[in-house]
């Protein structure tokens, strides 16, 4: 009887995962989108609606005022553009469900029409970075607005207890679960029934020949982004005073909420539901089990069930996604590999002395903003060969980079092992981490890859980062300063050149070596024979395989490459904090990356340089804030996440390549171009 | 031609506006007659935050420069440093700190602050902590004005047994490491001598999500009394599901959960709370005193500084400049402000308990060592009973 009251106890959470799950069904159905913004979808409508109940006001989008970053630069008062509209007093419950609602469908309504339309024939990459981008964008929002702390949500059912069954429990769990039975059966029979739902069954089973049936397609997907986004309001308004309202909170339960959608192969609403519930459920009787059987390991069963979930939807269904016929399909971002020039060699020998420069004689800020820059692009360098050059999705990279940190402190702190030797083996260990979790990646790619890196990032952060171990630890871990040759190279080492301040420049010169050597590494990885195979991967597996490439073989070396290079830069990451824990390596931060990384250019030496100075603390992040006194802080998130969506739109190859092009451009102009290439690519996008 | 003279011309500009922010770091404090200055590591970003710290430190050092002619006639300043709730931003912001010879002392409102104490200590530079490690009260060089976790512990066992009558306890955690390295072996030790015992195992609450599962284990263990030692964020939640779920025995919530937010929501109605400070935590601020005065004529009335950490902040901030006023005012060293600290006791700290330092060994960071319980009536919490402990006997619980 314990175990059912839990399991009851459970739906509350259960729920949402079911709504949300509901939700990225319809989405996928209709656009073939993996929308990992659903939850923060939820979350904002929840917002939404709290605000409505509290204050009668809805948040205005983008920003809070626009202006007041130019009143911070320049200080001048200009003029404030309201931050939020409405009649200024508490509204109703139902008027206020309404309005959320009818936000939330603009927002669906919007997510579609500017985003994920124009990216209708769009690499999946471009489409998860796209949604990775709402998200990232969502939650700034929410942070700007309403702060990071949790709010009170505003109640919608009742909470009184009931006893049935002999036990005695809260009546909206009850209520939450017939909600959610009502929701899928009507979508169900919406799906069955309807013109609109036979429609875009037909587009979700082949988009070109519906199109040539005359279906509407992209007017059906319109309808369905609408009708996902709602239901994921209205998950996030009942369920929020249950499951708690913060910015973090709804957003992460769409990890869950893929998993249900797996097990329903993203095709049935019906098996989604009573997945999310099931999960929702399960989860409250293995805490429940943690927490008193003594057979139980508490190794974070509950929190990790998705992962479980995702790999059990993996090992029954096969390739889990199924896939559309599509009209169209562009192409990925170019990986450009530029000749070596005596003024290339030139230019990079500047950089680098530039960077040493900065490294030995700039002020803290900025010293300590260079650090971050150059293991910034560490981590993006990672992406690049993995996402850039083979096109595999990996949203774990953190966690990878997690395993670097420890394992760089258990060797060289615990085991006493010099720097250098601790360094490799933490490399070592997060590339064969890296192996392992690539696996998937044999049978999967795209949204399918997406999902199971995310959920193997979350894995290892509750598993092991979040553990006791070698390469975990509860509470935080210490790890010695750096030495090499008897030269400490800690940040808060003492060293003969420079000011005596925090952080050291010796530390900065271990850094920048080691980036100047990982980004030569990469930069001869791409002209390289092992380089050509990794593009002919990317570009056509079957044609690759064909032309006799080991396609698996070039995979698990990326992802071992990759894996090597995330560790490498957790492991100075370790050295710089001189005390770490798990929290720094979570999902947040892997998604981070690739928003970063993608935004400078995912498939450059270049675009990863790029990425790195846009890095949070990063270079370009504390100059400009040291010249805007510090104004943009709170918009980080949002900025980034907008400028994330546009560059996934707009120009796929970052600002690298937008760089790139433009100075093309302008030497076509001028008539300095070389040659034909060096036309065609002052073309690109003209 | 053209382009390239562009491009070199681009390239210095861009090097001069680096530059220029590069050597734009010429401390304020270095020109005479300008405030002295104290650090804040303010956590105030996340999850678990406390933006009621900076804004009661302002409102502080307002009061000290109005009314108490700031450190023997020189005006101080707050340089508030934010960080989220990882060590890694508690460490930036103690390098920052720590590089920056115009910064005095620095007060850590954080329940991190373990983690920018090695760096801050290892120049030399004093620091005033809130505490959620042993390691902030026994650090060298660390001072603590806040009764932190083994206080926190002690007081809440003791009103328990001395005051409730109860002899079975039941624990609620945060589901983080000091929760399970620190504070249930020191309840445990603590409650032996009271005759107390702890009902089941501590049950941990994750940060987010749904709490019904812990509370219902909770009150499936059938405890006298239940201690709900968890994060601020977690207070309304846990007390809306005990609620839901008819938990009524007496339960105690800690100091994480005494700001005004919590408590003007009403769901902590009946509970009680274990305090910093006296100070009153109500929508209307009946009780009059020098707390009530500052907030009132500095504060703007800000509710968020009805507060335990507020209190905390305002308190910390009074303890600094005296301390400052002590070694020397402007000319203060960090050896001078450090045995300044050494020396301090005050029992006129607005709202505040009597302090002393140093605390008994091995504690010597401990200078508050009274716990202050209150009372939730619907949304406000009223003082209710202090109890003053023996860290003494804490240290040899410790040992065992």
């Amino acid at each position: 009887m314990r175990y059912f009251d839990f399991a009851i106890l459970g739906l509350g959470t259960g729920a949402v995962i079911a709504a949300i799950a509901l939700g990225l069904v319809v989405a996928y159905r209709a656009s073939g989108v993996v929308n990992f913004a659903h939850g923060a979808m939820a979350a904002f409508t929840a917002y939404t609606y709290t605000s409505l109940r509290e204050a009668g006001e809805i948040p205005v989008p983008p920003l809070p005022n626009p202006v007041a970053p130019i009143e911070a630069a320049f200080d001048v008062e200009l003029f404030d553009l309201p931050t939020f509209i409405g009649p200024g007093s508490p509204m109703a419950t139902l008027p206020a469900m309404a309005v959320a609602l009818l936000v939330a469908a603009l927002l669906g309504m919007a997510a579609h029409y500017l985003v994920f339309s124009p990216l209708r024939y769009a690499p999946t990459l471009a489409k998860v970075v796209a949604s990775v981008g709402i998200m990232i964008l969502l939650q700034g929002a929410i942070v700007i607005r309403y702060g990071s702390r949790p709010r009170e949500a505003d109640r919608v059912l009742p909470d009184h207890t009931v006893e049935w069954f002999g036990t005695t429990l809260p009546i909206d769990r009850y209520l939450i679960l017939l909600l959610v039975a009502a929701l899928a059966t009507g979508l169900w029979l919406f799906f069955r029934l309807s013109r609109f739902g036979i429609a875009t069954r037909a587009a979700a089973e082949n988009e070109r020949s519906a199109t040539l049936l005359g279906i509407n397609v992209d007017g059906q997907a319109m309808v369905s982004w609408m009708l996902a986004s709602v239901l994921a309001g209205l998950a996030g308004i009942v369920a929020s005073p249950i499951v708690g309202l913060t910015p973090n909170q709804l957003t992460l339960l769409v990890i869950p909420a893929l998993g249900a959608a797996l097990l329903g192969r993203m095709s049935s609403v019906v098996i989604a539901a009573a997945g999310g519930l099931v999960i929702g459920a399960l989860q409250s009787v293995v805490f429940l089990l943690e927490q008193s059987a003594d057979w139980v390991p508490e190794i974070g069963l509950s929190q990790a069930l998705p992962l479980l979930v995702i790999a059990l939807a993996m090992v029954v269904r096969g390739e889990i996604l199924p896939s559309r016929g599509s009209v169209a399909a562009l192409r990925l971002p170019d990986a450009y590999a530029s000749k070596l020039s005596r003024g290339r060699i030139a230019a990079h020998g500047g950089l680098v002395a530039f960077s040493l420069w900065i490294v030995l004689f700039a002020q803290f800020p900025v010293r300590n903003g260079m650090n971050n820059t150059m293991i910034g692009v560490v981590l993006a360098l990672s992406l690049v060969v993995v996402t850039g050059y083979v096109a595999q999705i990996s949203l774990m990279q953190m966690a990878v980079a997690g395993i670097g940190a420890y394992g760089v402190a258990t060797f060289s702190t615990d085991a006493g092992l010099p720097t250098l030797l601790a360094l490799l083996l933490a490399v070592l260990c997060a590339a064969t981490i890296g192996v392992v979790m690539s696996l998937p990646a044999l049978r999967t790619r795209g949204s399918s890859l997406a999902i199971i890196t995310i959920a193997s990032g979350l894995a290892i952060q509750e598993f092991v980062l979040e553990r006791e171990g070698w390469f975990g630890s509860a509470d935080t871990r210490d790890v010695e300063l750096p030495g090499i040759l008897g030269f400490e190279l800690g940040p808060t080492s003492s060293f003969p050149i420079g000011d005596g301040k925090i952080p050291s420049p010796g530390f900065g010169l271990l850094v920048l070596a080691l980036t100047v050597v990982t980004a030569l590494g990469v930069m001869r990885l791409r002209r390289s024979r092992l380089g050509e195979q990794m593009l002919a991967v990317r570009s056509n597996e079957r044609a690759a395989a064909a032309a006799g490439v080991n396609v698996a073989a070039i995979k698990v070396t990326a992802f071992s490459i990759s894996s090597a290079l995330a560790g490498l830069a957790g492991a100075l990451t370790a050295f710089k904090l001189g005390q770490f824990s798990a929290d720094s390596f979570d999902v947040f931060a892997s998604l981070a990356i690739l928003a970063f990384a993608y935004l400078g250019g995912i498939t450059t030496v270049a675009g990863a340089v790029m990425a790195g100075t846009l890095f949070p603390e990063g270079i370009g992040v504390v100059v400009t804030e040291e010249l805007l006194n510090n104004s943009m802080e709170q918009y980080t998130g949002f900025v980034a996440g907008f400028l994330l969506i546009l560059t996934a739109v707009y120009h796929s190859e970052g600002i690298d390549g937008f760089q790139r092009e433009q100075f093309h451009r302008l030497r076509a102009r001028l008539g300095w171009a070389r040659d034909e290439q060096e036309l065609d690519m002052a073309d690109v996008g003209a | 031609m053209g382009l390239r003279i562009l491009v070199r011309i681009g390239s210095v500009l861009i090097a001069i506006w680096i530059a220029t922010a590069c050597g734009s770091g010429e401390s304020a404090a270095d020109m005479p007659g300008d405030p002295i200055r104290i650090g804040l590591i303010s956590q105030e970003e996340e999850l678990i935050a406390f933006p009621e710290i900076s804004i009661a430190a302002e409102t502080a050092v307002s009061y000290v420069n109005a009314e108490l002619s700031g450190v023997e006639g020189t005006p101080i300043a707050v340089d508030v440093c934010t960080v989220g709730d990882t060590p890694e931003s508690v460490i930036a912001c103690a390098q920052e700190f720590a590089n920056d010879d115009g910064v005095r002392i620095v007060l850590m409102g954080t329940v991190n602050a373990a983690a920018g104490n090695d760096t801050l200590v290892g120049v030399g530079k004093p620091v005033l902590t809130l505490v959620s490690d042993m390691r902030d009260i026994t650090t060298p060089g660390v001072w603590a004005f806040d009764p932190g976790s083994p206080v926190l512990a002690a007081g809440l066992l003791e009103f328990s047994a001395n005051e409730l009558g109860a002899t079975t306890f039941g624990l609620l955690g945060a589901d983080d490491p000091s929760t399970a390295e620190v504070l249930v072996p020191l309840l445990d030790a603590l409650a032996e001598p009271l005759g107390l015992t702890r009902a089941g195992d501590p049950i941990t609450v994750p940060l987010e999500g749904d709490p019904a599962g812990p509370v219902k284990l909770a009150a499936d263990n059938a405890a006298d009394v239940l201690l709900a030692v968890v994060d601020a964020s977690q207070c309304v939640p846990i007390a809306d599901a005990a609620d839901s779920l008819g938990l009524s025995i007496p339960k105690i919530a800690a100091d994480t959960c005494m700001t005004s937010e919590v408590i003007s929501s009403g769901s902590l109605d009946g509970w009680y709370g274990i305090s910093v400070c006296e100070a009153p935590i109500a929508p209307d601020r009946r009780t009059d005193g020098t707390f009530s005065h500052i907030v009132r004529t500095y504060g703007d009335g800000d509710p968020r500084l009805d507060s335990s950490f507020g209190c905390w902040a305002v308190a910390n901030v009074i303890v600094a400049a005296e301390v400052l006023a002590e070694a020397g005012g402007a000319g203060a060293t960090n050896d001078s402000i450090a045995q300044a600290l050494d020396a301090y006791s005050s029992d006129s700290l607005p709202a505040y308990p009597p302090v002393s330092c140093p605390g008994p060994a091995p504690f010597l960071g401990a200078c508050l060592r009274t716990a202050t319980i209150v009372r939730v009536e619907g949304n406000e919490a009223v003082p209710e009973a202090l109890v003053p402990v023996d860290l003494t006997r804490l240290g040899l619980a410790t040992e065992d």
